[in-house]
C-alpha cells in the first residue's frame, strides 16, 4: 500500500476520460494534515472532477486517491440546497442532531433565518448554510468546488472570512478548487496549478502569506498576485484585473 | 414513480397506460357493477380509475424531474435511502401530485356524479336518478345546483391546500 504519513489526502496519477475527452492526465496532489491547498485551472479543465472522485463520486479510470480522513464535507458550487425546506430543514436532512445543528448555524451567523425558505435568502446566505452543512458533519476534509463563483466582491470576502476562520478555528483540511488566482492566494498554502483539459499538474506555488494579509484589497496579497504573474505561468482564465496589473 | 425512474419501465408500462386511458369510463363502470354490484365501491373505483392516466403522468414527470445534483449532495453526506425517498424523491413529487388534483377535481367530481347515478346507492347522483325517475323537475334543479356548488367548493378547497402546501415551491423571492 502507498505510502500517506502525514498527508490527509494524496493523489496519484489520477486519470479521467469522459468517453474519448480526457480530462484528468495523471495528476499528483498532497495535502498534508490542516493544510489548505487550492487547484487553479480554467473552466472546464476537470478541476471539479477531481473533487468528485475524492468525494466518491465518480470513478477514476487510473491511479490512486489515498485518504487518511473519515468524514468529508462538500461547500458545492451551487448551494443544493433542498427548496421545500427551511434553512434548518435542510441542514437536519444531513444531520438530525439539532444541537449541532444550532451550533454551526450560529457559527455562520444565520440562526435568525433558521425558519427561512433557501429561495427568500440571499446568494451570500444559501452558500453560507451550503457551507454550514458542510461543517454540520464535522469534516476532517473539506472539499470547495468554486465556492465563490457569482457572487460579489463584497460577499465573496465575507464568505471567504468566514470560511478561513472556520478552517483555522477547527483545523479543517481544505481542498478548494477555483479558476481565480486571487481566490486561491487569499486561501491556501499550496496552489497546485492546472493546465487547460487534459489537466495535468503544471506548476506547485508555496504562499506563505500571514493570515492578516489575506484578504482580496490587501497590497501585499495583490504584489504576491503580480509577482505570481510575472513569473509567466499559464494563467486562468476570467481573472479580475488587479489595480497592480495594469500598471 | 417505477416509470419516471426507469425508461425500460415505462416502454413496457407505456401499453397499459394506453389501454387505460382509452377504456370509456361506461366500459369500467359496467365491469365494476359486475364486479361489486350497486353501492359506494364502484363509484369510488370510476372516480380511481379516471384519475390514475393524469396523476400517473405526472408523478412520472415529477420522478423525472427530480434534482439530481440534490441526490447526490445527499450521496456525498451519506444520507440514508429511505431518506433520500421520502425527502427528496416524494417532496419533488408534491407539487405534480397537487396540480394534477387542481386541474383534475372539476372532471373527477362529474364523473363521480355519473356514477353515483348509475351505480350507487346514496348520494347526490342517485337522487338525481329517482328525481329523473318521478319527473321531478324542481328537484333535477336543486340537485344539479348542489352539485355546482359542491363543485366549486371542492375546488376552493384545493386551491386554498395549493395555496398553503404549494407556497414552498414557488415562495417569492424577498430578500435579494
Amino acid at each position: 500500500m502507498a505510502d500517506i504519513a502525514g498527508n490527509a489526502l494524496k493523489i496519484e496519477k489520477l486519470s479521467k476520460s469522459y468517453g474519448t475527452l480526457k480530462v484528468l492526465d495523471e495528476i499528483d496532489v498532497e495535502v498534508k494534515k490542516g493544510e489548505r491547498v487550492a487547484l487553479l485551472g480554467p473552466s472546464g479543465c476537470g478541476k471539479t472532477t477531481i473533487l468528485k472522485i475524492v468525494a466518491g463520486l465518480t470513478r477514476p479510470d487510473g491511479g490512486n486517491i489515498l485518504l487518511e480522513v473519515s468524514k468529508i464535507g462538500f461547500v458545492f458550487q451551487e448551494d443544493r440546497l433542498i427548496p421545500w425546506k427551511t434553512v434548518c430543514g435542510n441542514l437536519e436532512f444531513v444531520s438530525s442532531d439539532t444541537h449541532k445543528v444550532e451550533k454551526v448555524l450560529k457559527l455562520v451567523r444565520l440562526w435568525d433565518y433558521r425558519n427561512f425558505y433557501p429561495l427568500q435568502l440571499s446568494g451570500g446566505m444559501k452558500q453560507r448554510v451550503n457551507l454550514a452543512r458542510a461543517l454540520l458533519v464535522e469534516p476532517d476534509l473539506l472539499l470547495l468546488d468554486e465556492p465563490f463563483k457569482g457572487l460579489d466582491l463584497e460577499i465573496k470576502a465575507e464568505l471567504m472570512n468566514e470560511i478561513l476562520r472556520m478552517c483555522r478555528s477547527m483545523s479543517i483540511t481544505a481542498l478548494l478548487v477555483t479558476h481565480d488566482l486571487r481566490e486561491a492566494l487569499i486561501f491556501a498554502d499550496r496552489i497546485y496549478v492546472l493546465s487547460p483539459a487534459p489537466a495535468r499538474v503544471k506548476n506547485v506555488l508555496e504562499i506563505d502569506l500571514p493570515s492578516e494579509h489575506r484578504d482580496f484589497c490587501d497590497t501585499k496579497l495583490l504584489d504576491k498576485e503580480k509577482e505570481v504573474l510575472s513569473q509567466g505561468f499559464w494563467l486562468p482564465f476570467g481573472l479580475p484585473e488587479s489595480p497592480l496589473r495594469s500598471k | 414513480m417505477v416509470a419516471g425512474i426507469s425508461k425500460t419501465a415505462d416502454e413496457l408500462l407505456k401499453p397499459f397506460m394506453m389501454v387505460v386511458r382509452s377504456m370509456p369510463v361506461v366500459s369500467w363502470l359496467a365491469s365494476a357493477i359486475l364486479l361489486w354490484g350497486m353501492g359506494w365501491m364502484t363509484p369510488t373505483f370510476i372516480v380511481a380509475v379516471s384519475l390514475f392516466p393524469v396523476v400517473s403522468f405526472n408523478v412520472a414527470e415529477g420522478v423525472r424531474s427530480v434534482d439530481l445534483l440534490l441526490v447526490e449532495m445527499a450521496k456525498v453526506y451519506r444520507v440514508p435511502k429511505k431518506r433520500i425517498i421520502v425527502d427528496i424523491y416524494l417532496g419533488s413529487l408534491v407539487p405534480f401530485v397537487l396540480s394534477a388534483f387542481k386541474v383534475s377535481i372539476g372532471t373527477m367530481w362529474k364523473v363521480a356524479i355519473v356514477a353515483e347515478y348509475l351505480a350507487g346507492n346514496k348520494g347526490i347522483g342517485v337522487e338525481l336518478s329517482w328525481a329523473k325517475f318521478y319527473l321531478n323537475t324542481p328537484k333535477v334543479f336543486a340537485y344539479t345546483m348542489l352539485a355546482v356548488l359542491a363543485g366549486l367548493s371542492l375546488e376552493k378547497v384545493f386551491d386554498f391546500l395549493w395555496e398553503v402546501y404549494g407556497k414552498r415551491w414557488r415562495i417569492s423571492p424577498e430578500m435579494h
